[in-house]
């Protein structure tokens, strides 16, 4: 009989924590909105804890049901965002030098724009994006999301395209020359 | 080395282990394949973006929503859960969530715990909670006491700003601990208006009330009269109120922890009976106002070193721009409050710096509706000149940046730009954040608003396409189609990867004639074209053309092109008719190849 206990339970599933949390994150681009996928992930995990007990690939089991959660997820409520200090502390440790303002401004920038782009983008080319930048191969990702390689061949190309099509200053002139290139 | 091996490297992340030959021979592809080279950088741009730290608190978290999961599949069908709970934002610098609920022992019996449990467990001052010495002992404030004199509230004009409240309301909430959340609430606010000069770094608040009596099920519209002597007899609460707060596993001692077992932060647990001499207002704000005592913190050291040291924390978590406004402003308020009290020329002139650097990404009134207004007090007339300047001149600049944060709470400081500022491209761009949010009913007024009676026709413009349907119409690319002859294969092929797949994503509306269309330039072409054409259609994996593939299926002359639809339905199986279009295949296609690949796929168990 598995183990029903939710602090076992906890134990267990502790191993995955980071690597869930950091596909949460691809997938989110927030932290809270990230912790709170992971931990909703963990519970949903533990109320189907007899499929857990059998499971051989336990990760790949976990980012299924991420994956689902998040693809199938209702609109999660925004909610203002708590500050632990420790978390605080934890994020940046302290460091006596200056930083350097221009540099790190041009880098937020740029982190702010693939952000602005990546929202764009739909639940599902996020998730799969999300899955090929943390590393999983197609083989892992068809066992996670179901779907053939050829669909996921031709999804992440899609998603790609997306994000960068996304990403391309918003320039009308420009645009309807190009619509009128490919016209001629 | 052509695309598809590209792809194979791309997407199965084994360019890690590539060999030098095939990294030449990928570096030549790329080269002179644009469309490789877009993925390429398209993966290579997320894989670069900045990797966070795992929450320290995350572990602990989760094994607290797992104990409320295991309490509550324990009592499922027994009684509804009551859950209310509370966010409130304390100015921008503090957060608590206070949640309500009801729980059921196990097998219903009444429970009632001991008297020692409540000494066990007691307060936890967060110096103790793994802050080392960034924080130092809690404060009273107006205390009096003398001592440490950067802990005396006299010495500081930090101010508490607004109180905002987010309620959640879960479906099966029931009366009682709805009007307990609303109570203490209610005076949580009110003691921490009290609270003259304080700073708070957020503490999540779990509150717990567990009702004992078994047999005690009020309907959903009963209402507690604030009398508890009133309340039937047999009801017995306790409360618990801390950060990371769990019980002992059977449901009958509290205590905070953290996942390693150690205490994580402030914590309150009555663990005492309701008293039924203190009707519920007056022990609500008796709880609240012993919960705001534990959190009085005092944010700052006395020596100058330490000050240097969490100005520097604090200086960098304001210029993240990948942090969320709320952190940015605790950090930012933070950073002003250590730079006053070091009072050194160095700090200062690095406080202006940080400002400067969020006034080109914020707008002040959003990030704080005092920081620019204390930064005048910091700054030369020069520096405020420059950050005005910055302001004036990328408007557009700081509102995408704003955007970019992906934060709905945008909507209210963006409405009040499209409605009512002067400059155009101002109100163009908070129009194009608003459009993200257009689905948020305030948004979309403030949308339609703009749409109506802009002075600028380009801000109507663009407030008006937020406003229409999403549904895409495939015309303009078909109209393409048709304008190349239909006689260059490659042209369209390339055509309808390019164009057509992306709009026949699955949460698109997709133009109803569009499958018509589409399926008249299929059939009236070769069997080339039509293959290619029906491979291109199924890139965009959309089911909106299934019944394009089972009209192929059906009607095609072509062997080839039926074999290929196999293929493609064989994605689609739970599509309706599918199944039933496969089986007339697999036993009637005049094809014997075809009737093969039918029941080849028929075999193959459903997914």
């Amino acid at each position: 009989m598995p183990d029903r206990n939710p602090k076992h339970f906890g134990r267990e599933i502790e191993p995955y924590l980071d690597k869930l949390f950091h596909a949460a994150y691809r997938l989110t681009h927030d932290r809270a909105d990230a912790q709170e996928l992971v931990q909703d992930v963990c519970v949903r995990a533990f109320e189907n804890h007899e499929q857990w007990a059998e499971t051989s690939t336990p990760l790949g089991w976990l980012m299924r049901i991420q994956y689902n959660l998040f693809v199938d997820g209702v609109r999660r409520e925004r909610r203002a965002k708590v500050v632990p200090l420790c978390e605080v502390e934890d994020r940046y440790l302290a460091s006596g030098d200056r930083f350097d303002l221009e540099s790190r401004t041009e880098t937020s920038q740029r982190i702010a724009r693939v952000q602005l782009a990546w929202r764009k983008l739909n639940r599902d080319q996020r998730a799969l994006l999300a899955l090929s930048v943390e590393g999983y191969t197609l083989a892992e990702m068809k066992e996670i999301t179901g779907m053939s390689i050829e669909v996921l061949n031709a999804r992440l190309y899609r998603a790609r395209r997306s994000l960068m099509k996304n990403l391309e200053p918003e320039n009308p002139d420009a645009e309807s020359r190009e619509k009128m290139e490919v016209r001629r | 080395m052509n695309c598809s091996d590209a792809r194979r490297i791309l997407n199965d992340a084994a360019h890690a282990e590539m060999s030098i030959q095939d990294g030449q021979a990928l570096d030549r592809h790329l080269g002179g394949c644009a469309d490789c080279a877009m993925e390429w950088q398209a993966q290579e741009m997320l894989a670069s973006m900045p990797v966070v730290k795992v929450p320290v608190n995350l572990k602990a978290d989760i094994q607290h929503a797992l104990l409320v999961s295991g309490k509550n599949s324990k009592r499922a069908g027994m009684r509804p859960t009551v859950v209310a709970g509370a966010v409130l934002l304390i100015g921008a610098a503090a957060a608590a969530l206070l949640q309500v609920g009801f729980h059921e022992q196990e097998g219903g019996e009444a429970h009632v715990a001991a008297e020692s449990d409540s000494a066990a467990i007691g307060i936890v001052p967060i110096s103790d909670a793994g802050l080392g010495g960034l924080v130092p002992n809690s404060f009273t404030a107006n205390s009096g006491d003398g001592g440490d004199t950067s802990t005396d509230p006299a010495s500081t004009s930090v101010e508490l700003f607004t109180v905002e409240l987010t309620r959640l309301v879960p479906a099966d909430q029931n009366q009682m601990g709805r009007q307990f959340g609303d109570w203490f609430h209610a005076a949580l606010v009110e003691e921490l208006n009290r609270v003259p000069n304080l700073i708070l770094i957020a503490a999540p608040i779990d509150i717990e009330i567990r009702s004992i009596a078994s047999d005690f099920r009020p309907e959903p519209e009963f209402v507690f009269d604030r009398d508890v002597s009133t309340w039937p007899a047999d009801i017995d609460i306790r409360l618990a109120a801390g950060a990371g707060i769990e019980n002992d596993g059977v449901g009958d001692r509290w205590r905070a922890v953290s996942a390693e077992g150690g205490s994580t932060g402030m914590s309150r647990d009555s663990s005492a009976m309701w008293p039924r001499d203190e009707a519920v207002p007056a022990y609500a704000a008796r709880l609240a106002k012993d919960i705001v005592e534990d959190l009085k913190i005092s944010l700052f050291p006395a020596d100058a070193s330490s000050l240097a040291t969490q100005f520097a924390h604090f200086e960098t978590i304001a210029a993240d721009v990948s942090a969320e406004v709320s952190e940015r402003s605790t950090a930012l308020f933070a950073a002003e409050e250590l730079a006053r009290r070091a009072n050194d020329p160095d700090i200062t002139a690095r406080l202006v710096d940080s400002i400067l650097v969020l006034a080109a990404q914020i707008e002040d009134g959003l990030l704080n509706s005092s920081t620019f207004t204390r930064f005048s007090s910091q700054a030369s007339a020069a520096e405020m000149d420059a950050a005005r300047a910055q302001f004036a001149e990328a408007p557009a600049g700081i509102l995408n940046m704003l955007s970019g944060m992906g934060d709905s709470r945008v909507i209210g400081p963006m409405s009040d730009l499209l409605l009512y500022d002067q400059n155009e491209a101002t109100r163009h761009a908070a129009a194009r954040i608003l459009g993200e949010f257009a689905d948020e009913p305030i948004a979309r007024a403030v949308l339609e608003s703009a749409a109506a009676g802009d002075a600028s026709a380009k801000v109507r413009e663009t407030a008006n396409n937020y406003l229409v349907d999403d549904t895409v119409h495939l015309e303009e690319v078909l109209e393409v189609v048709r304008d190349s002859g239909l006689s260059d294969l490659e042209r369209l092929s390339a055509l309808l990867y390019g164009e057509v797949w992306q709009f026949v994503e699955p949460g698109f509306g997709v133009d109803s004639d569009t499958v018509d269309v589409v399926a008249e330039l299929i059939e009236r072409n070769d069997v080339d074209f039509r293959r290619e054409a029906l491979i291109a259609l199924d890139w965009g994996g959309s089911p909106s053309f299934v019944p394009v593939y089972l009209e192929r299926l059906r009607n095609d002359p072509s062997p080839e092109v039926r074999i290929d639809v196999l293929g493609i339905l064989s994605e689609y199986r739970s599509m309706p008719d599918v199944d039933i279009a496969l089986e007339d295949a697999a036993a009637d296609d005049a094809s014997e190849a075809v009737r093969a690949a039918a029941a080849k796929i028929l075999e193959a168990q459903n997914p």
